[in-house]
Protein backbone atom coordinates (compact mmCIF):
# COMPACT_ATOMS: atom_id res chain seq x y z
CA UNK A 1 0.00 0.00 0.00
CA UNK A 2 1.27 3.57 -0.75
CA UNK A 3 2.31 5.93 1.99
CA UNK A 4 1.65 9.47 1.65
CA UNK A 5 4.46 10.24 4.46
CA UNK A 6 7.12 8.63 2.94
CA UNK A 7 9.70 10.26 1.51
CA UNK A 8 12.88 8.23 0.01
CA UNK A 9 16.14 9.83 -0.75
CA UNK A 10 18.86 8.40 -2.65
CA UNK A 11 22.12 10.59 -4.27
CA UNK A 12 20.73 10.96 -7.44
CA UNK A 13 16.38 11.36 -7.00
CA UNK A 14 13.82 12.22 -4.90
CA UNK A 15 11.13 9.67 -4.85
CA UNK A 16 7.71 10.57 -2.92
CA UNK A 17 3.64 9.68 -2.95
CA UNK A 18 1.72 12.82 -3.81
CA UNK A 19 -1.92 12.89 -1.95
CA UNK A 20 -3.53 13.60 -5.48
CA UNK A 21 -2.42 10.10 -6.63
CA UNK A 22 0.27 9.63 -8.47
CA UNK A 23 3.96 8.82 -7.56
CA UNK A 24 6.78 11.60 -8.15
CA UNK A 25 10.47 11.12 -8.76
CA UNK A 26 12.51 14.13 -9.03
CA UNK A 27 16.31 14.08 -10.42
CA UNK A 28 18.32 15.97 -8.20
CA UNK A 29 20.65 18.71 -9.13
CA UNK A 30 23.17 17.99 -11.86
CA UNK A 31 22.75 14.38 -11.41
CA UNK A 32 24.56 12.14 -13.39
CA UNK A 33 22.68 8.13 -13.76
CA UNK A 34 24.60 5.42 -13.98
CA UNK A 35 23.21 1.72 -13.92
CA UNK A 36 23.25 2.11 -10.03
CA UNK A 37 21.06 5.29 -9.93
CA UNK A 38 18.40 3.88 -11.78
CA UNK A 39 18.07 0.26 -10.29
CA UNK A 40 18.08 2.10 -7.02
CA UNK A 41 15.41 4.43 -8.55
CA UNK A 42 13.30 1.78 -9.77
CA UNK A 43 13.37 0.39 -6.42
CA UNK A 44 11.79 2.76 -4.58
CA UNK A 45 9.47 3.88 -7.20
CA UNK A 46 7.87 0.12 -6.74
CA UNK A 47 8.28 0.90 -3.11
CA UNK A 48 6.51 3.75 -2.73
CA UNK A 49 3.79 2.67 -5.05
CA UNK A 50 3.10 -0.53 -2.85
CA UNK A 51 0.98 -3.07 -4.31
CA UNK A 52 -1.04 -0.85 -6.49
CA UNK A 53 -0.24 1.06 -9.98
CA UNK A 54 0.15 4.64 -10.34
CA UNK A 55 1.06 7.69 -12.45
CA UNK A 56 4.06 8.21 -12.76
CA UNK A 57 5.76 12.01 -12.91
CA UNK A 58 9.69 12.08 -13.41
CA UNK A 59 11.33 15.08 -13.03
CA UNK A 60 14.06 15.39 -15.24
CA UNK A 61 14.93 19.11 -15.36
CA UNK A 62 17.79 18.44 -13.43
CA UNK A 63 19.15 15.97 -15.07
CA UNK A 64 23.27 16.06 -16.57
CA UNK A 65 22.99 12.74 -18.22
CA UNK A 66 22.01 9.44 -18.23
CA UNK A 67 24.56 6.55 -19.36
CA UNK A 68 23.05 3.48 -21.78
CA UNK A 69 23.08 1.07 -19.04
CA UNK A 70 20.71 3.17 -16.90
CA UNK A 71 18.55 3.72 -20.11
CA UNK A 72 18.68 0.00 -21.03
CA UNK A 73 17.16 -0.91 -17.29
CA UNK A 74 14.22 1.93 -17.51
CA UNK A 75 13.65 0.50 -21.47
CA UNK A 76 13.62 -3.03 -20.43
CA UNK A 77 10.24 -2.48 -18.30
CA UNK A 78 11.68 -2.23 -14.80
CA UNK A 79 10.12 1.25 -14.56
CA UNK A 80 6.41 0.01 -15.75
CA UNK A 81 4.94 -2.76 -13.62
CA UNK A 82 4.31 -0.49 -11.39
CA UNK A 83 3.05 2.66 -12.83
CA UNK A 84 -0.05 3.12 -15.42
CA UNK A 85 1.37 5.94 -16.88
CA UNK A 86 4.79 8.16 -17.09
CA UNK A 87 5.04 12.28 -17.17
CA UNK A 88 8.85 13.22 -18.40
CA UNK A 89 9.34 16.70 -17.11
CA UNK A 90 11.50 18.82 -18.95
CA UNK A 91 13.34 22.07 -19.75
CA UNK A 92 16.41 22.12 -21.47
CA UNK A 93 16.95 21.03 -25.04
CA UNK A 94 19.22 17.96 -23.42
CA UNK A 95 16.03 16.90 -21.25
CA UNK A 96 14.04 17.17 -24.32
CA UNK A 97 16.57 14.79 -26.40
CA UNK A 98 16.54 12.44 -23.30
CA UNK A 99 13.29 12.64 -23.20
CA UNK A 100 12.51 11.60 -27.02
CA UNK A 101 14.88 9.09 -27.31
CA UNK A 102 13.61 7.19 -24.32
CA UNK A 103 9.94 7.86 -25.79
CA UNK A 104 11.03 6.61 -29.46
CA UNK A 105 14.30 3.80 -28.30
CA UNK A 106 12.99 2.61 -25.46
CA UNK A 107 9.25 2.51 -26.94
CA UNK A 108 7.62 2.54 -23.08
CA UNK A 109 4.22 0.36 -23.21
CA UNK A 110 2.19 2.34 -20.86
CA UNK A 111 1.36 5.81 -22.19
CA UNK A 112 4.53 8.51 -21.68
CA UNK A 113 4.47 12.34 -22.65
CA UNK A 114 7.16 14.62 -22.49
CA UNK A 115 5.81 18.35 -20.51
CA UNK A 116 7.48 21.73 -19.68
CA UNK A 117 4.86 22.86 -17.18
CA UNK A 118 4.65 20.65 -14.52
CA UNK A 119 0.96 21.18 -14.17
CA UNK A 120 -0.09 20.02 -16.88
CA UNK A 121 1.86 17.04 -16.20
CA UNK A 122 0.15 16.18 -13.30
CA UNK A 123 -3.17 17.20 -14.89
CA UNK A 124 -2.77 15.30 -17.86
CA UNK A 125 -1.70 12.08 -15.24
CA UNK A 126 -4.80 12.37 -13.05
CA UNK A 127 -7.29 12.41 -16.16
CA UNK A 128 -5.01 9.70 -17.52
CA UNK A 129 -5.85 7.86 -13.46
CA UNK A 130 -9.31 8.17 -14.21
CA UNK A 131 -9.22 6.50 -17.91
CA UNK B 1 32.60 68.97 -41.70
CA UNK B 2 30.08 68.81 -38.72
CA UNK B 3 27.67 67.49 -41.22
CA UNK B 4 30.05 64.83 -42.08
CA UNK B 5 30.40 64.30 -38.58
CA UNK B 6 27.03 64.08 -37.73
CA UNK B 7 26.30 61.49 -40.53
CA UNK B 8 29.21 59.30 -39.48
CA UNK B 9 27.92 59.07 -35.85
CA UNK B 10 24.72 58.19 -37.06
CA UNK B 11 26.04 55.17 -38.88
CA UNK B 12 28.15 54.17 -36.04
CA UNK B 13 25.19 54.66 -33.44
CA UNK B 14 23.18 52.05 -35.85
CA UNK B 15 26.19 49.77 -35.95
CA UNK B 16 26.57 49.28 -32.56
CA UNK B 17 23.50 49.60 -31.85
CA UNK B 18 23.99 52.50 -29.17
CA UNK B 19 21.51 55.39 -28.38
CA UNK B 20 22.97 59.17 -29.93
CA UNK B 21 24.09 61.21 -27.31
CA UNK B 22 22.15 64.63 -27.06
CA UNK B 23 24.54 66.68 -27.06
CA UNK B 24 27.44 68.16 -29.33
CA UNK B 25 29.30 65.54 -31.51
CA UNK B 26 33.24 65.05 -30.77
CA UNK B 27 36.34 63.14 -32.03
CA UNK B 28 36.06 60.65 -28.48
CA UNK B 29 32.67 60.19 -29.19
CA UNK B 30 33.18 58.83 -32.24
CA UNK B 31 36.51 56.77 -31.22
CA UNK B 32 34.39 55.41 -28.40
CA UNK B 33 32.00 54.07 -31.12
CA UNK B 34 34.85 52.55 -33.30
CA UNK B 35 35.98 51.22 -30.49
CA UNK B 36 32.87 49.53 -29.51
CA UNK B 37 31.99 48.45 -33.21
CA UNK B 38 35.54 46.43 -33.25
CA UNK B 39 34.99 44.82 -30.15
CA UNK B 40 31.58 43.99 -31.33
CA UNK B 41 32.86 42.63 -34.56
CA UNK B 42 35.39 40.89 -32.69
CA UNK B 43 32.68 38.87 -30.12
CA UNK B 44 30.75 38.14 -33.40
CA UNK B 45 33.71 36.92 -35.10
CA UNK B 46 34.44 34.38 -31.67
CA UNK B 47 31.21 33.47 -31.76
CA UNK B 48 30.84 32.59 -35.29
CA UNK B 49 34.03 30.78 -35.29
CA UNK B 50 33.20 29.07 -32.12
CA UNK B 51 29.77 27.96 -33.41
CA UNK B 52 31.48 26.67 -36.62
CA UNK B 53 33.95 24.51 -34.17
CA UNK B 54 30.70 23.30 -32.79
CA UNK B 55 28.88 22.01 -35.95
CA UNK B 56 32.30 20.57 -37.08
CA UNK B 57 32.39 18.51 -34.24
CA UNK B 58 29.01 16.93 -34.22
CA UNK B 59 29.97 16.36 -38.17
CA UNK B 60 32.39 14.84 -37.44
CA UNK B 61 30.52 12.59 -34.71
CA UNK B 62 27.73 11.70 -37.49
CA UNK B 63 30.71 10.72 -40.20
CA UNK B 64 32.37 8.25 -37.37
CA UNK B 65 29.21 6.51 -36.50
CA UNK B 66 28.32 6.40 -40.76
CA UNK B 67 31.71 4.72 -40.66
CA UNK B 68 30.98 2.27 -38.01
CA UNK B 69 33.33 3.92 -35.61
CA UNK B 70 32.37 4.10 -32.28
CA UNK B 71 35.35 4.59 -30.20
CA UNK B 72 34.93 8.30 -29.50
CA UNK B 73 31.90 10.62 -28.20
CA UNK B 74 31.49 14.20 -29.55
CA UNK B 75 32.21 16.45 -26.91
CA UNK B 76 30.03 18.58 -24.63
CA UNK B 77 30.37 22.00 -23.13
CA UNK B 78 29.06 23.03 -20.28
CA UNK B 79 26.02 25.24 -22.14
CA UNK B 80 23.75 22.64 -21.76
CA UNK B 81 22.62 24.31 -25.35
CA UNK B 82 21.11 23.31 -28.72
CA UNK B 83 24.24 22.20 -29.66
CA UNK B 84 25.21 20.12 -26.62
CA UNK B 85 21.76 18.81 -27.46
CA UNK B 86 22.08 17.90 -30.12
CA UNK B 87 26.04 16.08 -29.32
CA UNK B 88 24.26 13.92 -26.78
CA UNK B 89 21.20 12.91 -29.38
CA UNK B 90 24.12 11.35 -31.59
CA UNK B 91 26.02 10.22 -28.76
CA UNK B 92 23.17 8.09 -27.09
CA UNK B 93 22.23 7.27 -30.91
CA UNK B 94 26.23 6.00 -31.25
CA UNK B 95 25.92 3.65 -27.84
CA UNK B 96 22.59 2.35 -29.06
CA UNK B 97 24.15 1.40 -32.51
CA UNK B 98 27.68 -0.07 -30.91
CA UNK B 99 25.46 -2.34 -28.83
CA UNK B 100 23.16 -3.95 -32.11
CA UNK B 101 26.30 -4.20 -33.98
CA UNK B 102 27.74 -6.30 -30.96
CA UNK B 103 24.61 -7.94 -30.65
CA UNK B 104 24.56 -8.32 -34.60
CA UNK B 105 28.11 -9.84 -34.66
CA UNK B 106 27.04 -12.29 -31.86
CA UNK B 107 24.22 -13.40 -33.93
CA UNK B 108 26.33 -14.20 -37.16
CA UNK B 109 28.81 -16.36 -34.91
CA UNK B 110 25.77 -18.39 -33.59
CA UNK B 111 24.61 -18.39 -37.26
CA UNK B 112 28.01 -19.76 -38.62
CA UNK B 113 28.19 -22.12 -35.96
CA UNK B 114 24.83 -23.53 -36.64
CA UNK B 115 25.20 -23.82 -40.42
CA UNK B 116 28.75 -25.10 -39.29
CA UNK B 117 27.21 -28.01 -37.37
CA UNK B 118 23.92 -28.93 -39.57
CA UNK B 119 26.75 -29.39 -42.06
CA UNK B 120 28.67 -31.78 -39.79
CA UNK B 121 25.75 -34.09 -38.94
CA UNK B 122 24.52 -33.91 -42.59
CA UNK B 123 28.00 -35.32 -43.50
CA UNK B 124 27.79 -38.28 -40.49
CA UNK B 125 24.37 -39.09 -41.52
CA UNK B 126 25.94 -39.37 -45.04
CA UNK B 127 28.73 -41.20 -44.51
CA UNK B 128 26.86 -43.75 -42.35
CA UNK B 129 24.97 -43.98 -45.31
CA UNK B 130 27.97 -44.67 -47.45
CA UNK B 131 28.70 -47.50 -44.41
CA UNK B 132 25.83 -49.21 -44.73
CA UNK B 133 25.81 -49.15 -48.66
CA UNK B 134 29.52 -50.67 -48.72
CA UNK B 135 28.20 -53.75 -47.19
CA UNK B 136 24.70 -53.79 -49.00
CA UNK B 137 24.77 -56.63 -51.32
CA UNK B 138 21.55 -56.02 -53.22
CA UNK B 139 21.97 -53.80 -56.08
CA UNK B 140 18.81 -52.00 -56.13
CA UNK B 141 19.20 -51.31 -52.49
CA UNK B 142 22.78 -50.21 -53.02
CA UNK B 143 21.65 -47.50 -55.72
CA UNK B 144 19.26 -45.96 -53.24
CA UNK B 145 21.18 -45.61 -50.61
CA UNK B 146 23.98 -43.75 -52.93
CA UNK B 147 21.48 -41.77 -54.55
CA UNK B 148 20.34 -40.75 -50.58
CA UNK B 149 24.21 -40.05 -49.73
CA UNK B 150 24.44 -37.79 -52.98
CA UNK B 151 20.90 -35.71 -51.55
CA UNK B 152 22.46 -35.18 -47.77
CA UNK B 153 25.90 -34.33 -49.37
CA UNK B 154 23.94 -31.39 -51.60
CA UNK B 155 22.35 -30.52 -48.44
CA UNK B 156 25.30 -30.62 -46.51
CA UNK B 157 26.80 -28.42 -49.33
CA UNK B 158 24.63 -25.43 -48.85
CA UNK B 159 25.04 -24.83 -44.97
CA UNK B 160 29.25 -25.18 -45.71
CA UNK B 161 29.04 -22.36 -48.35
CA UNK B 162 26.60 -20.70 -45.70
CA UNK B 163 28.82 -20.55 -43.32
CA UNK B 164 31.84 -19.63 -45.54
CA UNK B 165 29.87 -17.06 -46.94
CA UNK B 166 29.69 -13.18 -45.58
CA UNK B 167 25.58 -13.00 -45.49
CA UNK B 168 25.03 -16.12 -44.37
CA UNK B 169 21.72 -15.86 -46.24
CA UNK B 170 22.30 -16.37 -49.72
CA UNK B 171 24.96 -18.53 -51.40
CA UNK B 172 27.11 -18.29 -54.60
CA UNK B 173 25.81 -20.42 -56.71
CA UNK B 174 28.37 -20.87 -59.26
CA UNK B 175 31.03 -21.70 -56.46
CA UNK B 176 28.53 -24.04 -55.09
CA UNK B 177 27.53 -25.70 -58.79
CA UNK B 178 31.59 -26.23 -59.16
CA UNK B 179 31.56 -28.71 -56.08
CA UNK B 180 28.42 -30.18 -57.23
CA UNK B 181 29.40 -31.07 -59.87
CA UNK B 182 32.45 -32.24 -58.55
CA UNK B 183 30.49 -34.04 -56.03
CA UNK B 184 28.52 -35.92 -58.25
CA UNK B 185 31.36 -36.90 -60.80
CA UNK B 186 32.87 -38.15 -57.82
CA UNK B 187 30.00 -40.82 -56.86
CA UNK B 188 29.69 -42.43 -60.75
CA UNK B 189 32.07 -45.07 -61.38
CA UNK B 190 31.73 -44.83 -64.68
CA UNK B 191 34.22 -42.91 -66.54
CA UNK B 192 33.33 -39.59 -66.50
CA UNK B 193 35.79 -38.02 -68.57
CA UNK B 194 33.78 -38.93 -71.48
CA UNK B 195 31.11 -36.23 -70.50
CA UNK B 196 32.35 -32.81 -70.30
CA UNK B 197 30.30 -30.02 -67.89
CA UNK B 198 29.39 -27.11 -69.02
CA UNK B 199 29.02 -24.74 -66.53
CA UNK B 200 27.39 -21.10 -68.00
CA UNK B 201 26.01 -18.65 -64.70
CA UNK B 202 25.66 -15.23 -65.24
CA UNK B 203 27.78 -13.19 -63.04
CA UNK B 204 24.96 -10.77 -61.93
CA UNK B 205 22.94 -13.17 -60.70
CA UNK B 206 25.27 -16.24 -59.32
CA UNK B 207 23.96 -15.43 -55.81
CA UNK B 208 20.31 -17.67 -54.41
CA UNK B 209 19.00 -17.16 -50.88
CA UNK B 210 19.10 -19.82 -48.47
CA UNK B 211 15.20 -20.25 -49.59
CA UNK B 212 15.96 -20.85 -53.22
CA UNK B 213 19.04 -22.19 -52.71
CA UNK B 214 18.62 -26.05 -50.73
CA UNK B 215 15.63 -26.84 -53.38
CA UNK B 216 17.44 -25.77 -56.37
CA UNK B 217 20.70 -27.56 -55.45
CA UNK B 218 18.60 -31.21 -54.57
CA UNK B 219 16.84 -30.40 -57.97
CA UNK B 220 19.95 -30.02 -60.04
CA UNK B 221 21.96 -33.29 -58.32
CA UNK B 222 19.22 -35.82 -59.16
CA UNK B 223 19.03 -33.92 -62.89
CA UNK B 224 22.77 -34.10 -63.25
CA UNK B 225 22.64 -37.68 -61.48
CA UNK B 226 19.73 -39.23 -64.17
CA UNK B 227 21.97 -37.04 -67.27
CA UNK B 228 24.96 -39.03 -65.83
CA UNK B 229 23.46 -42.14 -65.04
CA UNK B 230 20.88 -42.74 -68.13
CA UNK B 231 22.04 -40.03 -71.22
CA UNK B 232 24.99 -42.07 -71.99
CA UNK B 233 24.55 -45.32 -72.68
CA UNK B 234 27.56 -47.64 -73.08
CA UNK B 235 29.96 -45.19 -71.94
CA UNK B 236 29.36 -42.74 -75.04
CA UNK B 237 30.46 -39.50 -74.99
CA UNK B 238 28.32 -36.58 -74.28
CA UNK B 239 27.94 -33.33 -72.68
CA UNK B 240 26.32 -31.69 -70.07
CA UNK B 241 24.55 -28.06 -69.79
CA UNK B 242 24.14 -26.15 -66.60
CA UNK B 243 23.00 -22.36 -66.78
CA UNK B 244 21.57 -19.92 -64.99
CA UNK B 245 20.63 -16.53 -65.18
CA UNK B 246 17.81 -13.81 -65.51
CA UNK B 247 14.78 -14.65 -68.13
CA UNK B 248 14.91 -13.06 -70.93
CA UNK B 249 10.59 -12.51 -70.43
CA UNK B 250 10.38 -11.78 -67.37
CA UNK B 251 13.36 -9.95 -65.49
CA UNK B 252 11.89 -10.79 -62.36
CA UNK B 253 12.39 -14.69 -62.87
CA UNK B 254 15.58 -16.42 -62.51
CA UNK B 255 15.66 -19.75 -65.07
CA UNK B 256 17.81 -22.75 -64.01
CA UNK B 257 18.22 -25.24 -67.58
CA UNK B 258 19.76 -28.62 -66.64
CA UNK B 259 20.27 -30.20 -70.70
CA UNK B 260 22.50 -33.16 -71.92
CA UNK B 261 22.83 -34.38 -75.95
CA UNK B 262 22.32 -37.87 -74.55
CA UNK B 263 19.30 -40.40 -75.68
CA UNK B 264 17.15 -38.22 -73.99
CA UNK B 265 14.00 -38.88 -71.93
CA UNK B 266 11.74 -41.84 -72.74
CA UNK B 267 8.75 -40.15 -74.27
CA UNK B 268 6.56 -42.35 -72.16
CA UNK B 269 8.41 -40.79 -68.78
CA UNK B 270 5.31 -37.95 -67.53
CA UNK B 271 7.21 -35.67 -65.37
CA UNK B 272 3.51 -35.30 -62.89
CA UNK B 273 2.85 -38.71 -62.98
CA UNK B 274 6.31 -40.53 -62.34
CA UNK B 275 6.70 -43.27 -59.91
CA UNK B 276 10.58 -42.60 -59.87
CA UNK B 277 11.85 -40.94 -56.61
CA UNK B 278 13.91 -38.65 -58.46
CA UNK B 279 11.66 -37.20 -60.27
CA UNK B 280 9.33 -37.31 -57.58
CA UNK B 281 11.38 -34.97 -55.78
CA UNK B 282 12.02 -32.42 -58.95
CA UNK B 283 8.66 -31.78 -58.83
CA UNK B 284 8.00 -31.46 -55.23
CA UNK B 285 10.74 -29.28 -54.77
CA UNK B 286 10.03 -27.12 -58.06
CA UNK B 287 6.25 -26.77 -56.11
CA UNK B 288 8.46 -26.07 -53.01
CA UNK B 289 10.16 -22.84 -54.47
CA UNK B 290 7.08 -22.15 -56.38
CA UNK B 291 9.16 -22.80 -59.61
CA UNK B 292 7.36 -23.19 -63.22
CA UNK B 293 9.38 -26.78 -64.47
CA UNK B 294 9.26 -27.60 -68.07
CA UNK B 295 10.80 -30.95 -69.99
CA UNK B 296 11.93 -30.79 -73.62
CA UNK B 297 13.13 -33.72 -75.39
CA UNK B 298 14.52 -32.77 -78.64
CA UNK B 299 18.26 -33.87 -79.18
CA UNK B 300 18.59 -35.10 -75.60
CA UNK B 301 17.06 -33.98 -72.63
CA UNK B 302 16.30 -30.07 -71.23
CA UNK B 303 14.84 -29.23 -67.99
CA UNK B 304 14.13 -25.71 -67.50
CA UNK B 305 13.46 -24.44 -64.05
CA UNK B 306 11.88 -20.88 -63.57
CA UNK B 307 10.84 -19.08 -60.42
CA UNK B 308 10.79 -15.71 -58.76
CA UNK B 309 14.06 -13.87 -57.10
CA UNK B 310 11.84 -12.34 -54.59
Amino acid sequence: MESDELILQSGTYITSFDKRGFVKTSVKPNSVIELKQAIENSSFVKQISGEKKHPLLVDLRNLESISKEARDHYSMRNREPGVTSIALLIDSPIGSVIGNFYMLISKPTVPTKLFTDENNAIKWLLTRSKL
Amino acid sequence: MSGDLQEIYSCLCKATNTNPSPGAINKEAIIGLIDLLSEQKSNDLFIKESYEQRINEILKGVLRLAEFDYSKKIFLSKNKDHFDSLAEGINMLGEELKSSALSLTEKEILLKEIHHRVKNNLQIVSSLLSLQSESCTNVEMDNMLRASVARVKTMALIHEKLYQSKSLSVVNFYDYMEDLIRDVNGSYSRDTAKIKMHLDIDPDYRHLNVDSAIPCGLIINELLSNSYKYAFPNNSNGNIYVRMGLSAENDKNIIIEISDDGVGIPQNIDLRATTTLGLQLVTMLADQIDADLTLERDRGTRYTIEFSIN
